[in-house]
């Protein structure tokens, strides 16, 4: 043995740790909440475990809630990819390559203000959203029922979303479209930072010689920036998707874990509700392995197919 | 034809921005506007008496008592105490961890090093959420529940792919040959480590340290699960439990925001260029 080959034996040792840490804390929990989902366990004790089979996710498939918190996840994953991200995408077109060639200091500033809360902490946006939409719980009234009063749009918003008072966030039709549109407001920032550097790093000579064309703004965006900035807006699709699937902070504090009656339950939150709440860990581990299943096959889809399309 | 596509265009970006604008200041402006009022402002009540909430217009006087109020009579200065030992903590850990495992497999031919790099970053893919119901067994199982190793551990190897990943990507790139020369001249893994790597790798190390502080200041999940008596909250599980104490004192609630908020600004303010990079890196990472 060499003396380099004993320096890089010794070597493996100093990955040891990261490798430990990843394997237990990431690797074995995929194991580890197969096996518990296969299991009846109440209260976290695990020594009084019943072996059930697959009945936690026969009962999981006639589960109302569950199919509702699917649906909301669904729902607030296309919300992303079908509203936030053609906003980010159309704001970054517009800053990077219309106002910073005329105005470069309004450009930094415009930047800023409009990805500011993505800097911020995830509770206190949910959180000030909350006092927004409902003030003082049953003490008085929020800022959104303050300022329809004073215009007096109390009538037109309760007869155009058929709810009985402009609590929007505590009534049983409109909570959830409520904290989709904040989840959606809430990452614009994120991707229009993504967007804005993959547009910036397209030539210049393509879009002059566009413009020599007679080219307008949309031709360029639909014919320019869309196609060479493709790869990146794939990888922000995967990541959106991920991140729904794992959305948890921001539904769980903006609805107060989910009121009204469940109607805002996402995949995250059924499966801490199921879990740490009314303390099924079985159950809570079948939705624990939906989300692990879903969240693969509809990155491996999105991958698929932004592959053939190529 | 051209003029119709540059009219409609600016105005639907103009509308856009406004509208995006307006939404971004609608929570920072109702933020700073409540949270230097006084409860009795708020509430209509005590001096204010006979004017109505006071809810959404700037306060008849400006005033620091909610501050004050969030820090006398809530748990805050403790939960601050536990957010900044659990960030810095989280912070240091993958800064080593992170760097030197990442210069191992990038430069050192060690077995299996591809294999290696694979599960190590590979851990990314992995929904984390999944993964709280057995971190919270394997915390009771150390009896780490309520302390902060069991929270700064589970935070640290959630973040590690994705610091490793940094970090070999960076390292990558690094010329072999300033390596082998210094080995040549004796110096150990160490000295090359501390001598020679370190000093060049300022923008990865605050990268990463940046995004590790903005990452495990606004935790939340991993405090609900494992950190569960009082004294051991953190910010955003106080912040989520004053809906229920401070019922009647709305003012307080929103100065927390921006105590909250502060460290968070002040990091990315003074770091902009790092987060950017950050993002990006993670972003374009295929």
């Amino acid at each position: 043995m060499t003396a380099r080959e004993r320096r890089n034996l010794s070597l493996q040792l100093f990955i040891l740790p990261a490798v430990i840490l990843i394997a237990v804390y990431l690797y074995y929990p995929i194991i580890n909440t197969i096996y518990l989902s296969l299991f009846e366990i109440k209260n976290f004790n695990l020594d009084q475990r019943v072996f059930i089979g697959l009945n936690n996710y026969t009962k999981l498939l006639k589960d109302p809630t569950f199919w509702l918190a699917f649906r909301n996840t669904v729902l607030i994953a296309s919300a992303t990819i079908f509203v936030q991200m053609p906003i980010a995408f159309l704001l970054a077109d517009f800053l990077s390559n219309q106002i910073r060639k005329k105005h470069p200091h309004l450009e930094t500033w415009l930047l800023l203000a409009l990805f500011f809360p993505i800097v911020l902490p995830t509770p206190v946006l949910a959180k000030s959203w909350r006092l927004f939409f409902v003030g003082l719980q049953g003490a008085g009234f929020g800022p959104f029922e303050w300022i329809t009063l004073k215009l007096g749009l109390t009538n037109l918003i309760t007869s155009f979303f058929k709810t009985k008072t402009v609590l929007l966030l505590q009534e049983l039709n409109t909570a959830l479209w409520v904290v989709i549109a904040i989840q959606t407001w809430a990452r614009i920032g994120f991707n229009l930072l993504i967007y804005r550097s993959a547009i910036l790093s397209i030539t210049s000579e393509i879009y002059e010689s566009a413009e020599m064309d007679g080219a307008g703004p949309w031709t360029k965006l639909f014919y320019i920036t869309t196609p060479l900035t493709r790869n990146v807006i794939s990888v922000t699709i995967i990541l959106a998707i991920l991140g729904v699937f794992q959305l948890f902070d921001m539904i769980w504090m903006l609805t107060n874990q989910c009121q009204p009656l469940n109607t805002t339950q996402v995949l995250a939150t059924y499966m801490y509700t199921r879990s740490f709440v009314d303390l099924r860990t079985g159950y809570g581990s079948s939705i624990a392995i939906t989300i692990l299943i879903t969240a693969l096959v509809l990155s491996l889809v999105e991958r698929w197919f932004f592959r053939e399309s190529k | 034809m051209k003029d119709l596509q540059k009219t409609s265009y600016i105005v639907i970006m103009l509308l856009l921005t406004i509208t995006v604008l307006f939404l971004n200041l609608l929570p920072i402006y109702q933020t700073i506007v409540n949270s230097f009022k006084s409860v009795d402002d708020y509430n209509g009540a005590g001096e204010y008496a006979g004017k109505g909430a006071n809810v959404f217009l700037p306060p008849h006087k400006w005033t620091l008592s909610s501050f004050v109020y969030f820090f006398q009579e809530t748990s805050a200065l403790r939960a601050y105490l536990n957010n900044t030992i659990i960030a810095v903590s989280c912070v240091f850990l993958l800064e080593v961890v992170g760097s030197v495992t990442a210069l191992i497999l990038a430069q050192y031919k060690v077995r299996f090093t591809d294999r290696v790099v694979q599960f190590l970053i590979g851990g990314q893919a992995i929904p984390i959420v999944m993964t709280i119901l057995t971190t919270f067994l394997i915390t009771r199982a150390l009896h780490w529940l309520d302390t902060y190793q069991g929270a700064i551990i589970a935070l640290t190897a959630q973040s590690l792919p994705f610091t490793i990943f940094l970090f070999y990507s960076y390292y990558i790139d690094l010329p072999r040959e300033l390596l082998d020369a210094a080995e040549v001249d004796g110096a150990s893994f160490w000295q090359v480590f501390t001598r020679i790597v370190l000093p060049m790798s300022g923008t990865i190390v605050a990268t990463v340290g940046i995004l590790i502080f903005i990452f495990t200041w606004a935790t939340y999940l991993i405090g609900l699960v494992v950190l569960r008596k009082e004294q051991m909250y953190i910010l955003s599980m106080v912040i989520n439990n004053m809906e229920i104490s401070l019922r009647l004192k709305i003012p307080v609630f929103f100065a927390s925001f921006v105590m909250f908020s502060l460290p968070m600004i002040i990091v990315a303010r003074w770091a902009q260029r790092y987060i950017a990079t950050g993002m990006l890196a993670g972003a374009v990472k295929e």
